[in-house]
């Protein structure tokens, strides 16, 4: 036995969730697995040692999910499931590939070749990571799993340049689709190309900057140069697009926002939604009479919210007390435990209030961040005792406002206003789909 | 008072260091655990988690100034680690230097910039915004910071950290100096930016700064971190609690008693707060937190005067 398999075998097993549209059933049973098994989820796709697909093949997410497991690291592994039902047989499948030196190795072989058989610059040229392959994850040009080759290394890949270098810095969770929209926005913005003195250029998904005239500058890694625009106090600052979704931490499920960043200012957003196909019934409205079924979303809510404020001890609970009302239990006293430190405590009064105003005459919307996270713990609070529980807003309502409210904000702030909104998609797309 | 080691206690420091740190991820594991209802075997995760990370790859993104990213996560470890040379255990300590206070304020004001290398060498969007959420951290906390260590050196008269315990033989100065303690805590907590501070890493921007870290190099950023959460805790026994002052026990065991308490209510208290917005927390360090720091080191100033 050598050192390798020893440690691998006591390697965590840290998951990062993408959960496809119409997933809503299989994301919930994959974190409750995850919970009870102590499986801390990952954060990111540098962190993450497995990649758990919740829900329904669908196409509109397949990218994403391709960039972010060509990000991950080795060891990793990969567990895909459509019905809840199968969670757990699918992860123990998964967790024996992580561990499995010899399925390791032979991945990582196969990710160098790879990387050999498309290699172009690799930004640090390193050859002692030839098996890094894959896992080379960072840099948009390394070469996928020969497995996926045909998708995502177009041949235009090869031509300096061309490439639009998104899937890399962001360790954006994003789709090539993007482009179009680079091109878009760099058109919009032809900024200035010669200012070179801040080169945040990686941070940039300006494909559309590679079919502009650089001036025969190079740019490290071939990276197309950031954008500059005026900022809030007049200042020509650069300007990063980035795409927050489908796959980020505690991120509504199938959202996908476009913003324009000047530092951590959203200059810009645009909001679509994830999903090639109509959801038969959404999962909230699917689950048997009995059951608490708002109670449960506004606390899965109540978790994402609270996550995205970065109180994960209050986070926690409102996930293990909403798969208990999942599974039929009764949660009172835990409950109003809860509800009264979340209720009371200051500090997140002083962080919600004040973000993502609205103004909607007789909305559950209405008020600010704080406002809505009251609004969902009153309304648990009403289903797990005998009152009625408000109904959601219309799903496509928020999306239509949302741009609106984002622009502006610092990022922590547009996070918390998107969590405290968390718009139910699956919704979205039976009624309008 | 406070006599310095041989050579060795340099070898010895950075064991002591990491079992402390050891016992608080064990112990922040054991409370997480508890609250989100996993299994009891959480005690152990974090030696687990070590294990992953050895033999995790590690990660390169395009065009990563590969020198400043790494390195950073290097030197917070130093920085954690060399903070702790003037910090005394029981009578020991690795450095007596007389500028004590002024070391472990320099020490710590390296992790500023191994953050945001960190967060900035990674080339991504995340990473960057963390570093700047860092470096807004740093604005806030830092100055109230500094008159907290200055109060102690003010009321000891000398910035030796062995005339500062010695300054406590009567009183400690937890006692007459509660503000500059209370803020002490909590720039410990923001220079480890960890639970109410921890906006450079968080969730919501899938980990900030260090969103693209693995392997070793996310080994050694989250011991770095660790690490200067317990220099920070460690020394707040000799500035606030008397150093190793107490009855029966040994000087030593009980540095380490009231450094542990330390630890685990830092540990513990992000159990309990949700992570403070940089830009609301600002507001608080420049129009409470300095004039109340100030106002106790004139407090201070006008005691040391009077007698």
């Amino acid at each position: 036995m050598d050192l390798t398999s020893w440690l691998l075998r006591r390697t965590p097993v840290r998951p990062l969730i993408a959960a496809t549209p119409g997933g809503a059933g299989a994301r919930l049973a994959a974190e409750r697995e995850a919970r009870i098994r102590g499986w801390r989820l990952a954060l990111s796709p540098a962190e993450a040692t497995m990649l758990i697909v919740a829900g329904p093949q669908d196409e509109s997410m397949a990218a994403a999910v391709e960039t972010v497991w060509r990000q991950m690291p080795f060891p990793r592994s990969r567990a895909e499931f459509a019905e809840a039902a199968d969670v757990v047989t699918a992860l123990a499948e998964a967790e024996a590939r992580l561990r499995s030196a010899e399925h390791q190795r032979r991945e990582a072989a196969r990710g160098g070749d790879a990387q050999h058989g498309s290699h172009h610059q690799d930004a640090s040229g390193s050859p002692e990571h030839a098996h890094h392959g894959s896992g080379e994850a960072g840099g948009g040009q390394s070469a996928p799993p020969s497995h996926h080759e045909h998708m995502y290394a177009p041949p235009e890949d090869h031509d300096r340049g061309h490439r639009p270098h998104d899937e890399h810095a962001h360790h954006d969770h994003d789709s090539e689709d993007m482009r179009e929209q680079h091109d878009h926005h760099a058109d919009e913005h032809p900024g200035d190309h010669t200012a070179l003195e801040h080169d945040h250029g990686g941070h940039m998904q300006h494909g559309g900057h590679a079919g502009h005239d650089m001036g025969g500058m190079e740019m490290p890694g071939d990276i197309p140069m950031a954008d500059r625009a005026p900022d809030r106090d007049g200042l020509q600052l650069d300007r990063l697009t980035v795409q927050l979704g489908p796959i980020l931490p505690a991120w509504p499920d199938g959202l996908v926002v476009r913003v324009a960043l000047q530092g951590d200012v959203i200059q810009e957003a645009a909001v679509e939604t994830n999903g090639s196909q109509d959801v038969a019934e959404p999962f909230w409205q699917s689950l048997e009479d009995g059951v608490p079924r708002d109670a449960a979303r506004r606390l899965d809510s109540c978790y994402r919210l609270l996550t995205v404020a970065g109180w994960e001890q209050a986070a926690d609970t409102a996930a293990r007390m909403r798969d208990l009302v999942l599974a039929g239990e009764r949660i009172s006293a835990e409950f109003h435990r809860w509800a009264r430190r979340v209720r009371r405590s200051r500090i997140l009064r002083w962080s919600l209030s004040g973000l993502g105003e609205i103004d909607w005459v007789d909305s559950p919307a209405t008020g600010d961040a704080l406002d809505r996270l009251t609004r969902w713990i009153d309304d648990a609070e009403a289903e797990l005792g005998s009152g009625e529980p408000v109904p959601d807003e219309d799903p496509a309502r928020i999306l239509e406002a949302l741009p609106e409210l984002l622009i502006g904000t610092e990022f922590a702030g547009a996070r918390l206003i998107v969590a405290s909104l968390d718009p139910d998609l699956e919704r979205a797309r039976v009624a309008h789909g | 008072m406070v006599e310095q080691l041989p050579f060795w206690g340099g070898l010895v420091l950075p064991v002591v260091l990491v079992s402390l740190v050891a016992a608080a991820a064990a112990w922040d594991s054991a409370l997480a655990s508890r609250a989100s209802g996993g299994p009891a075997s959480a005690l152990v995760a974090p030696f687990h988690a070590v294990a992953g990370l050895l033999v995790q790859q590690r990660r390169r993104t395009l065009a990563a100034d590969l020198l400043l990213w790494r390195g950073g996560a290097l030197a917070l470890v130093g920085a954690g680690v060399l903070a702790s040379l003037v910090t005394p255990l029981g009578r020991w300590v690795v450095a007596d230097f007389s500028i004590g206070i002024v070391w472990f304020n320099a020490m710590e004001v390296v992790a500023w910039a191994a953050v945001w290398l960190v967060g900035w060498g990674a080339n991504s969007a995340y990473g960057l915004i963390g570093g700047y959420r860092f470096v807004a951290l740093g604005l806030a906390y830092e100055l109230p910071h500094m008159f907290a260590l200055i109060t102690t050196a003010l009321g000891a008269e000398s910035l030796r950290v062995g005339d500062v315990v010695a300054a406590q033989d009567a009183v400690w100065f937890v006692v007459w100096m509660p503000v500059a303690f209370v803020v002490y805590l909590l720039s410990v907590l923001a220079m480890a930016f960890w639970g109410p501070f921890g906006q450079a890493v968080a969730a919501d921007l899938a980990g900030g700064a260090a969103a693209e870290l693995s392997g070793v190099d996310r080994l050694l950023f989250e011991a770095g971190r660790w690490l200067l959460l317990v220099s920070g805790a460690a020394f707040a026994v000799p500035l606030f609690l008397g150093g190793g002052s107490g009855p029966l026990l040994p000087d030593w065991l009980w540095s380490l008693l009231k450094t542990l308490a330390v630890l685990a209510s830092l540990v513990w208290v992000r159990r309990w707060v949700p992570t403070v917005r940089m830009e609301r927390y600002q507001e608080i360090a420049w129009i409470v937190l300095i004039p109340l720091t100030l106002l106790q080191a004139l407090v201070v100033a006008l005691v040391v005067l009077a007698r």
